[in-house]
C-alpha cells in the first residue's frame, strides 16, 4: 500500500484535489486563514508527518510545479497592463508608496532582525516576506535565504495585513482608496489585495499595481545586499 | 491549441528575461537582476505598444495571475525540512514578521496619504490662481 500512497501520482492528485476544494471553500467563506495555499501546505505537512513519508519525495513528484515560478513572474504584466489608466493616474502616489515601503520592509527585517539577534539565512529568507510568492523566491535564493522559510513568512505578512491592515488605516483615519491600495498591495501582496478590493473597486486596483511595483523595488534594493 | 500558443508565448517571455539577464551578468560582473523580472518589463512594454495584443496570453495569463498560490505548495511543504532550524527562533521570527508588517505599513499609508494630501494642495492653489 505504501508505494501507491506515497507515489508521484497521489501526491499530484493530492495536491490538485486539496487545492481545488480549498479553492472552492475560500470561494465560500472569503476569511484570509481559508487561504488554499496555506491549507494545502497545513494538510500536506500533516500527511507527510503522520505517514512518515519523505519530504523530498514530495517536492520530487511536483518538481515540474517549480518551474512555473518564472512564466508566473512575466504573466505579472498583466494586472499592471490592465490597470494603466489607474496607474497614470496615480503614478506620483504610487512611486513613492512603493519606494517607501520597499525600503522601510528591508531595513526593519534587517534592523530588528540583528537586534534579535536571528541568524544571517534567517534575516535573509525574511528580507522579501512582504513581496508576492514568485519575486520573492527569487530574491530570497539570491540572498542565500531558505525557500520554505520565505514562503510561510509570505502566506504570514498576507494574513497579518488582510486582518489588521483595515483596523491599523482605522486608527490613521486613512481612507483614501490610493493609500488603502498601496498599503495594503505593498505589505500584505495577493492577501491584501483581497481585503483591498472589498473595501473599494478603486483601492483593489492600486493595491494590485502596488504588488508589482513593491516587487521590482525589492529586487533592485537586494542588488546592493 | 490556443492554450498552447498562450503557453509557448509566456515561455518565450521568460527565456528571452534569462538571456538578457545572462548578458547583462556577463556585460557587468556581480550584477544579477532576475531574469523572469526582464521578461515581465518586456512583456509589459510590448503589451502597452499594442506589439503583443492581450488576447494572445488572455486564459493562460489570467489563470496563472489568478492561481499562482498553487505553484507554491511545494516550495511551502519544504519548510518542514527546517522545522529544526525555526523551532528555536520561532518566537524572534514571528515578533520580526509582526514588527515590520507594522512598520512597512503605517510607512507606506502615511507617505501616500501625504503625498496625496500635497498634490491636492497643490492642485487647489492652482484652480484659484486660475480665478
Amino acid at each position: 500500500m505504501s508505494n501507491i500512497f506515497n507515489s508521484p501520482l497521489f501526491y499530484i492528485f493530492l495536491t490538485f484535489g486539496l487545492y481545488a476544494l480549498f479553492t472552492y471553500i475560500y470561494k465560500k467563506v472569503k476569511s484570509p486563514f481559508c487561504n488554499p495555499l496555506l491549507l494545502t501546505t497545513i494538510c500536506i505537512i500533516l500527511y507527510l508527518v503522520i505517514t512518515q513519508f519523505s519530504v523530498e519525495q514530495y517536492t520530487e513528484s511536483l518538481s515540474m510545479v517549480g518551474y512555473f515560478l518564472s512564466p508566473l513572474t512575466v504573466c505579472l504584466a498583466i494586472p499592471v497592463f490592465n490597470r494603466i489608466q489607474i496607474v497614470k493616474h496615480y503614478w506620483l502616489p504610487i512611486v513613492v508608496g512603493t519606494i517607501v515601503g520597499a525600503s522601510v520592509s528591508i531595513g526593519s527585517v534587517l534592523l530588528f532582525g540583528h537586534l534579535l539577534g536571528l541568524d544571517e539565512n534567517i534575516i535573509m529568507s525574511l528580507i522579501p516576506k512582504s513581496v508576492t510568492t514568485p519575486i520573492a523566491l527569487e530574491v530570497s535564493e539570491k540572498l542565500g535565504g531558505i525557500k520554505g522559510i520565505t514562503v510561510s513568512a509570505v502566506i504570514l505578512t498576507g494574513i497579518l495585513g488582510a486582518l489588521l491592515g483595515p483596523l491599523i488605516l482605522k486608527l490613521l483615519h486613512i481612507k483614501r482608496s490610493p493609500a488603502v491600495g498601496m498599503s495594503l498591495g505593498g505589505t500584505s501582496h495577493a492577501v491584501g489585495t483581497s481585503k483591498a478590493v472589498e473595501m473599494s473597486a478603486r483601492a483593489g486596483a492600486i493595491s494590485s499595481v502596488a504588488i508589482v511595483t513593491s516587487g521590482i523595488a525589492t529586487v533592485i534594493i537586494a542588488l546592493f545586499l | 491549441m490556443k492554450i498552447f500558443k498562450q503557453i509557448a508565448l509566456i515561455t518565450g517571455f521568460c527565456l528571452a528575461g534569462e538571456c538578457i539577464s545572462f548578458g547583462l551578468s556577463k556585460l557587468i560582473p556581480g550584477f544579477f537582476f532576475p531574469g523572469s523580472l526582464i521578461g515581465m518589463i518586456i512583456l509589459f512594454i510590448l503589451l502597452y505598444l499594442k506589439v503583443i495584443h492581450f488576447e494572445w496570453i488572455a486564459e493562460v495569463g489570467t489563470f496563472f495571475v489568478d492561481n499562482m498560490g498553487f505553484f507554491f505548495v511545494p516550495a511551502a511543504v519544504s519548510v518542514m525540512s527546517y522545522f529544526d532550524v525555526i523551532r528555536p527562533n520561532l518566537w524572534k521570527m514571528l515578533l520580526l514578521c509582526m514588527i515590520c508588517f507594522f512598520t512597512t505599513f503605517t510607512a507606506i499609508a502615511l507617505s501616500v496619504h501625504l503625498t496625496l494630501l500635497i498634490q491636492e494642495k497643490i492642485h487647489e492653489e492652482k484652480g484659484h490662481g486660475h480665478e
